[in-house]
């Protein structure tokens, strides 16, 4: 077994997790949907203050008394984006927690099925402690990294990607700086995740 | 999982305070950035003064790559720090277990400790990892942004103190009613190990009998509860970090409309509101590093608690604080009134024993299955206590030794022979480490296993596969004779291990004993009556009492039992007295 170990890329193993969850793609539908709105929600937040920061200010400069009409309806405009987004946010984690619970279970299925089939040869062959830890250990901490992981890394990129475009709505030459500082902080990242990796290997033979 | 985390953090002082100084300084330079900002707006922007703008913003951009630097420092010691606590506990787990006697054991179950001893730490660790620094940072900056906020608006951030108390209260209140829903998590994880655990080790009987179907079924169950489990717990804490966010962000949209009353009758400047909202932002970014803490901590609090149930078990068999020495010991040994009965159980599985097995002859133990044979080894070598009565070792109680000692005075050949992957050698050095290697020639001799150690290829060096899957029954069972054999220690017990050879080699190994073992006390448990009927002294063992004791043709004359048990073997052994 432990010749032919096969190294597992990351795109494999999301094949193999969309391959558990292919009966729930209207779900899955549903949680991408309510996470896009859930950022569109939370990245117009900044743009409604900006137009209230900008009303006071226009006010102070021109000695005016502030328009306390507008700045209340811009106000209560920005609390209902800020509960809508919160709502969406709830509704899309707790369909992700469903989700990588039930791809967990099936997984776990599997390998039982797996397990009522593999000839006694194989069985043998391999160590008893390695065989269980990888159903029971390894089990565990992929569900456990997938439910915390999977909605932040969905989260994530689209709060990215709304950002990027508020940001380049908003103004185009500050957001030019920030990509150019986007590579550096990348270079070093990378320096800094190089050496885990390998290490990660050891530990989980334990 | 404080007190844990507390015990172990201890030795890890230097590594901690670098941590913390690396925290607090990043902390620092990040709290002093919104400052220079306000500065840089007030005397910078407002007077149009280029310099002073360049200037402040290059000390900013200084201050901001002194934050970097110190979360990089802090970030590398406290995933040392968490590594090795990790392990610590890993290591501290199995040695724990290594120390259970057999009612610590069977107490817990092999399936929970395997848990325990892995997902358990696991998932401790994840939030370890990811809480160490968080755990520093959070409190300072967010203390650290509320002091600032208060000095630049005292109403305001009153307001934000409140918001964040009625948030923490909520969360508070669900952590606590989600911890049961963990612990229950955790048991179905358990259970789910447990059934793979037998699914792999039953392998052969599951498939003997056909039992796939129901195996399946039983583990489809129990995955379905886990399941359920697993997005009950999940589901209580799923609102933690939008309820969080929300309630900040709402705060805000108050201190917006506040703070626009404050500027409208001149109490803050505009330029005031704006570094107290940049605090408040940071306070609020303190507050989503601890959602993220929050969701995991139950979790991680259950699983702190089952890791520490197993070390803080107090094993139920204890040395004495000065155990008598073991020293020139004959190996006599004498049962006075020994009862034992399971924790729990009313009946007693033996019921007042008296005997003594004397150096030099050969004791043996017969009984029908379920007599307390194994019991009474058991016994013999303190991996359960006696409920009543005392075992005598030369005088010695064997409570009054270190168990140590005793089980260095005894060899001991199991009923189930356990062999390890490693070599032939290897195994039989169990016994013995510093066995040479015509000390394990001999002692394989003994149990007539050197022919077929000699025609493996490899002899002595060649490797047998975990638990001595290539080998027969009869094969595993010599080996584990062997193993015990070459220990020579004063008293050897053999717990029916013969049961899987065949007459002939049988009435060798007994020959060789015999020859072998002249001054050492032996004990021989067996269910064939012709293995021990040349024995010195044969006790009959009935449902836990001793109902016979002498040689074998005294037995056959007044012991009832013994003559039952002759009479259901007797068609086999006819034929087999000759040897």
């Amino acid at each position: 077994m432990k010749t032919k170990k096969r190294k597992y890329s990351f795109g494999a193993i999301g094949q193999r997790l969309s391959h558990y969850l292919k009966d729930k793609k209207h779900l899955i539908f549903f949680v991408a949907v309510a996470l896009i709105a859930s950022t569109i929600f939370a990245i117009f937040a900044p743009v409604v203050t900006k137009d209230i920061t900008d009303s006071i200010a226009d006010s102070i400069t021109k000695n005016t008394d502030i328009d306390f009409s507008y700045i209340s309806q811009q106000l209560i405009i920005l609390a209902a984006l800020y509960i809508l987004s919160a709502g969406f946010a709830y509704y899309a984690t707790m369909r992700t927690t469903y989700l990588s619970q039930l791809a967990i279970k099936r997984l776990r299925a599997d390998i039982q099925e797996k397990l009522n089939k593999l000839t006694l040869n194989v069985l043998d062959q391999s160590e008893r402690g390695d065989l269980l830890s990888r159903v029971t250990n390894d089990a565990t901490t992929l569900s456990s990294a997938l439910q915390s992981n999977l909605t932040q890394i969905l989260v994530q990129a689209t709060s990215i990607i709304g950002i990027i475009v508020m940001m380049l709505v908003l103004n185009v030459q500050l957001s030019l700086i920030f990509f150019i500082a986007l590579p550096l902080s990348y270079f070093v990242m990378k320096l800094i995740t190089k050496k885990p990796r390998c290490c990660s290997e050891d530990s989980s033979r334990n | 999982m404080v007190s844990l985390l507390i015990r172990y953090l201890k030795d890890y002082r230097l590594q901690m305070i670098l941590v913390f100084v690396f925290v607090l300084s990043q902390a620092a330079a990040q709290l002093y950035l919104p400052t220079m900002m306000g500065d840089i707006i007030e005397n910078g922007v407002a007077q149009g003064d280029t310099p002073y703008i360049l200037k402040s913003g290059a000390m900013m951009l200084a201050v901001s790559l002194l934050a970097a630097v110190c979360m990089v420092a802090s970030s590398y010691y406290s995933a040392y720090v968490t590594a090795s606590f990790t392990s610590r506990i890993r290591a501290d787990v199995f040695d724990k277990v290594k120390s259970f006697s057999q009612t610590d054991f069977n107490f817990f179950g092999a399936a929970t400790l395997l848990t325990r001893s892995t997902t358990d730490a696991t998932q401790m660790q994840i939030v370890v990892i990811n809480g160490l620094r968080s755990l520093l940072l959070v409190p300072i900056t967010g203390v650290g942004a509320l002091v600032m906020a208060f000095r630049e608006n005292i109403t305001l951030t009153l307001l934000l103190l409140g918001s964040f108390l009625i948030t923490t209260i909520i969360i508070g209140l669900t952590t606590a009613r989600s911890m049961p829903l963990f612990k229950i998590m955790q048991q179905k994880v358990d259970r789910l190990n447990l059934l793979m655990k037998e699914k792999l080790t039953g392998v052969r009987a599951i498939r003997a009998f056909n039992r796939q179907d129901y195996e399946t079924e039983k583990f489809a169950q129990a995955n379905q509860e886990g399941m359920q489990a697993a997005i009950k717990a999940n589901y209580a804490v799923a609102f933690f970090a939008p309820l969080m966010q929300l309630m900040m962000n709402l705060t805000m949209v108050i201190i917006l409309w506040l703070g626009a009353e404050e500027v409208q009758q001149q109490i803050v400047t505009l330029g005031g509101l704006m570094v107290f909202i940049q605090y408040v932002l940071m306070f609020m970014s303190a507050l989503g590093l601890v959602s993220a803490l929050l969701m995991a901590y139950p979790q991680a609090a259950v699983s702190a608690a089952r890791v520490k149930e197993v070390l803080d078990t107090d094993f139920s068999i204890q040395d004495k604080k000065n155990p008598t020495a073991l020293k020139n010991i004959t190996g006599r040994i004498e049962f006075k009134d020994v009862s034992f009965g399971y924790s729990g159980a009313e009946i007693n599985v033996l019921d007042r024993l008296n005997f003594v097995a004397e150096p030099g002859k050969i004791t043996a133990i017969v009984g029908a299955t379920g007599s307390g044979k194994t019991t009474l080894v058991n016994l013999i070598l303190r991996l359960y206590e006696v409920s009543a009565g005392a075992i005598v070792i030369d005088g010695i109680d064997i409570r009054d030794c270190s168990q140590h000692d005793l089980r260095s005075i005894i060899a001991y050949a199991p009923q189930e022979s356990v062999l390890f992957s490693g070599t032939v050698l290897e195994n039989i050095r169990v016994g013995k480490d510093q066995a040479t290697e015509a000390e394990v020639t001999e002692a394989l001799s003994v149990a007539q296993a050197l022919d077929f150690v000699n025609e493996r290829e490899g002899q002595l060096s060649s490797t047998i596969s975990q638990g001595g899957k290539d080998l027969s029954g009869g094969q595993r069972q010599r080996l584990s004779i062997a193993r015990a054999a070459v220990k020579k220690a004063p008293i050897t017990i053999f717990d029916d291990c013969f049961s899987a050879l065949d007459f002939k080699t049988d009435s060798l190994v007994r020959k060789a004993i015999r020859e072998k073992f002249g001054d050492k006390t032996v004990l021989i448990i067996a269910q064939r009556i012709s293995t021990i009927k040349h024995a010195d002294r044969i006790l009959v063992l009935d449902n836990g009492a001793i109902v016979g004791q002498g040689k074998h043709e005294d037995l056959i004359k007044d012991c009832l039992v013994y003559q039952e048990i002759l009479k259901s073997q007797s068609y086999s052994d006819g034929k087999e007295e000759s040897l």
